[in-house]
């Protein structure tokens, strides 16, 4: 857990969003870690194009 | 002489090698993703989208989300850019948004990259997007 902690700062101070899929093609932006997360997706940052 | 046509010959291979390391390294960048990170993005898209998402991109290439702040619709088309279609309440296109995740990713990345985005903070990112008229 202390290493996924770890990932997660380091991608999101880097600039990814970390997200959570909640089921039924719902989802939810974690503004911080979550231990209980199953699964997290990093986006990376967005851009006009 | 000699040495001044020396020169010559060296600078222009010089520039000839620099206009070669130039096109090798942009050729990198735009790279379209292997075929194996499309069908791994694939998965990973239908795996994130509601059934009725999955219905609609089975049989249309497309699915609808709804932005998170505003309740407005849109439609994501298979794509990479300027794939995001705004529409209205009667289905039809008003404009076209373009907001894409940085880096060389697969279509099914960058679609799925635009549905959390909207779904979760669409203001957030269509203020960083482009709008083109519809």
């Amino acid at each position: 857990v202390a290493e996924a902690e770890r990932r997660f700062k380091e991608l999101t101070g880097a600039g990814f969003t970390g997200a959570m899929r909640l089921g039924d093609g719902k989802s939810k932006v974690l503004k911080s870690f979550d231990p209980t997360a199953g699964e997290t997706l990093f986006i990376p940052r967005l851009q006009g194009g | 002489m000699i040495w001044a046509q020396l020169c010559v010959d060296l600078c222009a291979a010089l520039s000839a090698c620099a206009a070669l390391m130039f096109v090798i390294v942009t050729a990198e960048r735009t790279r379209a993703p292997s075929s194996e990170a499309e069908q791994k993005a694939h998965a990973l898209l239908r795996a994130w989208l509601s059934p009725q998402q999955a219905q609609q991109y089975n049989s249309q290439k497309h699915f609808e989300v709804i932005g998170s702040d505003t309740g407005t619709r849109y439609r994501i088309r298979h794509g990479r850019m300027v794939n995001i279609d705004q529409l209205d309440s009667a289905g039809n296109k008003l404009c076209m948004w373009c907001v894409v995740p940085e880096g060389n990713l697969a279509a099914s990345d960058c679609m799925l990259a635009q549905k959390i985005a909207l779904e979760t903070f669409e203001t957030k990112a269509l203020a960083i997007a482009n709008q083109r008229p519809g």
